[in-house]
């Protein structure tokens, strides 16, 4: 007992203060592709098809990006640490209009989570459950995720949605009591990123007509990009 | 590649020569060659363990006959992998006691099968409803059936078990899984070689690194490369980060399972540091991009300071553990519970920490060196208890090992290039590449096809043999304590479904 007290002591307070989402990112982290870097004519060596073959805008697509940077010079730098936010309909990703900057921080209000896993790699998850961690906390904004669909506010699907999952999906949504929406958390959820086209998947929540959808690409999207984009979706239920 | 070509009619005798000379199956590898063959291509790659290299066994399988004596009476490790090649291939193994359905999902076509080469990528038959799955029946007064699943209760990847019971006793577990089938290994097909590389190291989030270096390895050996030292001390640089940040995630998610709340929450704290390293390193906190067929896409990009930062939280961690070890209500709840028995380890093939926890003295860090593990001094701890508790302390001693070899890797980082290039590969030559990855052996099968394309790529990581032990080690404990026993294996749906 005594040891764990004194462990505790020594640890201190790792959480940030409340105005923050998490720890400071790095600069090399890759948060987003910085559209000047792109080399020119590098659509072919997109994986995803996030690139215009022509036009003045080398992104096409950020709800396709993977973040790989194969369309950069070699060595691949040309990203920017600022994470790509949360986007309100799929066709923002395309056009690139970001919601107003959601009320970060803010105190107030509460949101319940429930999580599916539609075929995702398992690094959102890992991103979802690094929220939990001391180093984010996200309690502290009312946050949490629930063992049932019917104390859900919104659903976190992260993956491909692949044929398996389908009528898991269906019937998740339909035991969530309204108001009630949808994050498609990561690339994958919001076009099928980089299983896109397979036998066995269905090309993200893109084609899914069921309910209400914010759109979060990334791979994976960063815990601070989860996090604001959730309370971008507990802003948006409140004022249902 | 030590590879010889059997008929079908021979193959089983051989597989029995080799299982008598102590070899292990390493992974099974089906894939169509009517390209430019009569039939399908049947490999079986054992390991000789120790100094003794791989043997890998050929068999053509006739399109007009598309059955193959299953092998799963010589080695029985071979069960999941012969029912996969009839789901996705539609080749029937002869003699395999459990020939249900394993891979394809429930609504899926009869007799369509998508790793053919006549199945056009992307191609999606129209959505159904599901078939009911063949559960094995169990009876008998007062046996309740639990079904689970394939959403969970927190944050965890989609899958099912029907557990049934008597009282809180579990009398059987049966575990539905590859609901997270992504088709991965059809998607790979046709691409080159270094775009696969997105796709691989996709195909699981907390060991891409692992895929991305096996993979990496199966064509560095097509094309009989030598990585240069510097690109291969950083590739086991990166893959003991990824086994530091996993393990240390696993002891916290083991004291979740018991309700230790320090532990838990020490086990986040920490891993996030590691997840912090790793994106100060590679712009990446999962390491993604990094790796590429010839060796590393860039130089780290913050190496100053790492070995001062990885010594701050060997103390840190040594701290935390101390008082996990110490407590004895948390020790007490992990023995015994979910034992896994080392005959039962050895005959279903258990890989990495979970094998070596049963007493299965096996890594191949150390048995079959790549990267830079040959000039290091791999430590492997061995427990003999085959619980909880062995398979706790086997990731805190090898946490202990894996800060030992950073150091040593660190301290002495040769210089110079970090990259070859690829260069032409020699088609339709079968080749393969593995990892040690923090769950054991991970191991990818490749065919190429001209113009450094995929033809085949198979994927066995460790949750593939780990995942059918898992219901063995369940039996017999109550269910609260699934989640415990889960937790200590800590297996990827991802990796396995693919």
């Amino acid at each position: 007992m005594l040891t764990i007290l004194k462990k505790r002591w020594k640890t201190g307070v790792i959480t940030p203060p409340n105005g923050e989402l998490g720890p400071k990112v790095p600069a090399v982290a890759r948060g987003r592709l910085v559209s000047s870097r792109v080399t020119p004519g590098a659509a072919a060596a997109c994986p995803t098809g996030a690139l215009s073959r022509c036009g003045s805008r080398a992104i096409k697509d950020y709800g396709r990006c993977i973040l790989c940077g194969n369309c950069l010079p070699p060595g691949r730098d040309g990203f920017s640490p600022e994470w790509l936010p949360a986007f309100a309909q799929r066709e923002d990703c395309r056009t690139w209009t970001p919601p107003a900057a959601a009320a970060r921080g803010k105190a107030g209000g509460s949101l319940q989570i429930r999580m599916l896993d539609a075929g995702s790699c398992n690094a959102c998850e890992q991103e979802l459950g690094a929220l939990a961690s001391p180093a984010y906390d996200f309690q502290r904004f009312g946050l949490d995720v629930v063992a049932s669909p019917r104390h859900a506010d919104v659903l976190l699907v992260s993956g491909p949605v692949t044929r398996m999952m389908r009528q898991a999906l269906e019937r998740t949504w339909e035991a969530m009591p309204a108001p009630k929406m949808v994050l498609a958390a990561g690339t994958c959820a919001v076009s099928g990123g980089i299983f896109r086209s397979s036998y066995a998947t269905l090309d993200g929540l893109e084609g899914w007509e069921g309910g209400p959808v914010i759109w979060l690409p990334g791979c994976p999207p960063r815990p601070q990009a989860i996090l604001e984009a959730l309370l971008a979706c507990r802003e948006k239920l409140r004022g249902s | 590649m030590n590879l010889i070509r059997v008929a079908k009619a021979e193959m089983l005798g051989v597989v029995r020569g080799i299982k008598e000379r102590g070899g292990v199956l390493f992974t099974v590898c089906g894939s169509d060659e009517r390209l430019w063959d009569h039939g399908f291509g049947l490999y079986y790659v054992f390991s000789l363990g120790k100094g003794g290299g791989f043997q890998t066994v050929a068999t053509m399988v006739d399109a007009a006959d598309a059955v193959f004596p299953s092998v799963t009476s010589v080695f029985e490790a071979a069960h999941w992998d012969e029912r996969e090649i009839q789901d996705l291939l539609g080749l029937v193994p002869l003699g395999h006691l459990d020939p249900r359905p394993l891979v394809r999902p429930d609504d899926w076509p009869e007799g369509l099968f998508p790793l053919r080469k006549d199945f056009p990528a992307g191609e999606r038959p129209p959505l159904v409803t599901s078939r009911e799955y063949p559960f094995t029946p169990v009876g008998g007064e007062g046996v309740f059936q639990v079904p689970v699943g394939p959403v969970h209760a927190g944050i965890i990847e989609s899958g099912h078990f029907r557990f049934h019971a008597v009282g809180e006793r579990i009398i059987s577990l049966e575990a539905r899984l590859f609901y997270n089938h992504r088709g991965v290994e059809k998607l790979a097909e046709g691409r080159e070689v270094e775009e696969a590389m997105f796709l691989v190291e996709r195909i699981c989030g907390s060991c891409s690194c692992s895929h991305a270096v096996a993979y990496a390895q199966a064509l560095e050996e097509l094309g009989s490369l030598q990585v240069p030292p510097r690109a291969a001390a950083l590739r086991s640089t990166y893959l003991e980060l990824e086994r530091l940040y996993n393990h240390l995630n696993d002891v916290g998610a083991i004291c979740a399972g018991t309700g230790f709340s320090f532990g838990a929450v020490h086990g986040s704290r920490l891993k996030e540091e590691v997840l912090a390293l790793n994106e100060r390193l590679t712009g990446h906190r999962y390491l993604f991009g990094t790796i590429v067929p010839g060796g590393l896409s860039r130089e780290p990009f913050g190496l100053e300071g790492l070995a001062g930062d990885l010594a701050a939280l060997r103390e840190d961690w040594g701290e935390t553990v101390a008082v996990l070890l110490d407590n004895e209500s948390f020790r007490e709840r992990l023995r015994d519970t979910g034992r896994l028995s080392r005959e039962a380890a050895r005959r279903l093939g258990v890989v990495g920490p979970a094998a070596r926890a049963s007493g299965v003295d096996r890594d191949l860090r150390r048995d079959h060196p790549y990267a830079a593990y040959g000039r290091l001094e791999v430590t492997v701890p061995v427990q003999q208890g085959g619980d909880v508790e062995a398979r706790f302390l086997i990731r805190v001693k090898e946490i202990a090992a894996t800060f030992a070899l950073l150091e040593e890797l660190l301290t002495d980082l040769p210089a110079g290039g970090i990259r070859v290039p690829l260069g032409e590969l020699p088609p339709y030559t079968p080749t393969f590449g593995y990892t040690e990855s923090p769950r054991g052996a991970n191991v990818h099968f490749l065919l190429t096809a001209p113009g450094n394309r995929i033809y085949r790529h198979r994927v066995r990581s460790a949750s593939f043999p780990n995942w059918a032990a898992v219901p063995f080690a369940v039996e017999g404990n109550m269910l609260p304590d699934f989640p415990l026993i889960n937790k200590s294996f800590e297996l990827c749906y991802a990796c396995l479904d693919r």
